[in-house]
């Protein structure tokens, strides 16, 4: 088993060295020649563009065959960011990664640095949930576009653009609610109400005697739900860097 | 039997006044102190049910009265009368609070209060359509309780924390006993069939620093009504209204759970004492668009009690308001946060 993973492991370090010779500043790192020349241009200069604006690299990766090599596909994302010392402005800076087992069906989507606040585990669980229908109908171009939308949506909102409470609808039936309570007391109330309590007839009360006494103690252990389609959320990667993290298959 | 109580000066009728809480004369000006005057004191009691006709001693005149009425005032020379025989022997009042807002500053209190009906029609808030406005003593019974209470309850306390993957949900369990001893003083209870149990519950509170020994004198330009109802009667009453109290002092002795759940409350309630009282109010008849609306007035506290008429334009009004209202602060709220307009 050891001795498995550590040609697996040689075999991905070669793949990563590899790829700096192709030029600094990339984003999108497409080794199954998937996309055609000129989408291939749209999406980078996409990539490109939301990522100064966002102060945010965006990197996607897509790979013909991981699961298929033995190579787990949050390892292999951690090592990249690694490896290529991705980051806005500076290395191991903001970061977020898209990458595709093309033969595997599995995506991961990590945030690293800063911004993993914008790009929670939930967060990007949203965004991986939004892709996911690209994915399976292999339409890789809309997956990356959208991608590259959503992470552009979610950087600088202290909640998920998703949030319930952001929603229209959500805002009317709340204030809806709030109309009617407040009203309903005041119908309630515009006859008088009563304004006598204990206090104003209590003479003396005093408690004459008084137990509480301890009788048994339960303990319920739940497990915490780790996220459906076994995502498996953020960790750290081989240098030492912390990050979110969603996990899905299509 | 009838009295009147006259002027010692000039002979007039003279009238209790809710100011100077004196008997006033209003011809001569003469004021004289109620605390010293002398009540007859009647050995006989009347003949229950009996409505029997009573003849004003100023004018002759009959005295119409309705058979609970104990005070009221001669419909011929406009003159205070009392009926003594009603108040005395078993239905002797033993105290009472006098009236302090007069009938002026109770139009006035009632005006105002008209004006800050947020709900109610405009026509409610401007005009002035009192119809009629009637000073009014009303038979209660108050009560000295004594509650014993015992309490078994199952309370629990809850701790949640997280130990590696795992949610911990720690309850511990406790067997709670209370034992309470609990008085009460003067809890009131109206005992008059005519009104609304309800409505007087929200009249109260009455300031007792004003009880004073009962004396005919107090009724003096006002009606007032003997009771219907005994005080043996009316104890499921009051045992029912302190039990709204108890259960709030028990939950106030049981803290620091995160709940509790009770198994048995036993309340033994004894009644101490029982005194016969009459309490003073203001009833306002008010007339809106052909209908009629009652309010009553606690005539010492000034507190306004009854249903008053609905503007539906305005509750939707109000609604609206609210409602947008919220709605703009939840989306600034929502934008603040980075949500988009829509």
């Amino acid at each position: 088993m050891v001795k498995k993973f550590k040609w697996v492991y040689l075999f991905l370090l070669l793949f990563l060295f590899q790829l700096p010779v192709q030029g600094e500043g990339k984003l999108i790192f497409d080794h199954a020649d998937l996309l055609l020349e000129d989408k291939y241009s749209e999406l980078s200069s996409l990539a490109e563009e939301i990522s100064q604006e966002s102060e945010i690299d965006i990197i996607v990766i897509i790979e013909e065959n991981l699961k298929g090599n033995g190579i787990d596909i949050e390892k292999y994302t951690q090592d990249a960011y690694d490896q290529y010392k991705f980051g806005y402005e500076k290395e191991y800076g903001n970061t977020a990664i898209l990458t595709i087992d093309l033969k595997g069906r599995e995506v991961y989507l990590a945030g690293f640095g800063d911004y993993q606040k914008y790009l929670t585990n939930s967060r990007l669980d949203e965004i991986r949930e939004d892709i996911t229908p690209f994915l399976s109908e292999n339409k890789f171009d809309l997956v990356i576009e959208q991608f590259i939308k959503e992470v552009d949506r979610h950087i600088g909102m202290p909640i998920s653009p998703n949030n319930i409470f952001l929603k229209t609808w959500f805002q009317l039936i709340i204030a809806l609610i709030i109309a009617a309570t407040i009203v309903g007391i005041m119908l309630f109330n515009m006859g008088g109400k009563v304004t006598v309590s204990h206090q104003t007839y209590v003479d003396n009360s005093r408690i004459k005697a008084k137990r509480d006494v301890f009788t048994h103690k339960t303990v319920t252990r739940t497990k915490i739900p780790k996220n459906d389609n076994n995502s498996g959320g953020g960790g750290v990667t081989s240098g030492g860097h912390s990050h979110t993290g969603s996990r899905g298959s299509f | 039997m009838l009295i009147h109580h006259t002027c010692p000066n000039c002979g007039a009728d003279m009238n209790f006044n809710s100011e100077t809480g004196m008997l006033s004369c209003d011809s001569c000006g003469h004021n004289q102190s109620v605390e010293q005057l002398e009540d007859i004191k009647l050995t006989q009691t009347f003949e229950q049910d009996d409505a029997r006709e009573y003849h004003c001693e100023n004018c002759g005149a009959v005295v119409v009265t309705d058979k609970d009425t104990t005070a009221t005032s001669c419909s011929f020379c406009g003159g205070a009368v009392i009926l003594v025989d009603r108040l005395s022997g078993e239905l002797a009042p033993v105290q009472v609070i006098p009236f302090t807002i007069s009938k002026e500053e109770a139009m006035q209190a009632f005006k105002k209060w008209c004006r800050n009906g947020r709900l109610t029609p405009k026509g409610f808030m401007t005009a002035n359509r009192v119809k009629n406005i009637t000073g009014m003593y009303v038979p209660f019974w108050m009560y000295d309780l004594n509650n014993d209470v015992e309490v078994h309850a199952k309370a629990t306390k809850v701790r949640t924390y997280t130990s590696g993957e795992y949610q911990v949900t720690e309850t511990s369990h406790y067997d709670v006993y209370r034992k309470l001893d609990i008085d009460y003083a003067k809890v009131p209870v109206d005992a008059s069939e005519k009104l609304d149990d309800q409505i007087m519950d929200k009249l109260e509170p009455y300031n007792y620093n004003d009880l004073k020994p009962f004396k005919t004198a107090y009724l003096a330009g006002y009606l007032a009504e003997k009771y219907n109802y005994n005080d043996e009667q009316l104890y499921p009453r009051v045992k029912n209204k302190v039990k709204s109290y108890i259960d709030n002092y028990i939950t106030s002795t049981i803290n620091g759970y995160t709940s509790v759940q009770y198994h048995q409350k036993n309340i033994n309630t004894k009644q101490k004492h029982s005194y016969y009282v009459l309490l003073p109010i203001w009833m306002i008849y008010y007339d809106l668009e052909k209908q009629e609306h009652n309010f009553l007035m606690n005539a010492q506290t000034g507190k306004i009690v009854g249903k008053p008429p609905v503007s539906m334009q305005k509750v939707s009004l109000w609604f609206l308001g609210l409602f947008s209202s919220s709605f703009i602060v939840l989306k600034i709220i929502a934008l603040l946060l980075g949500g988009a307009l829509w």
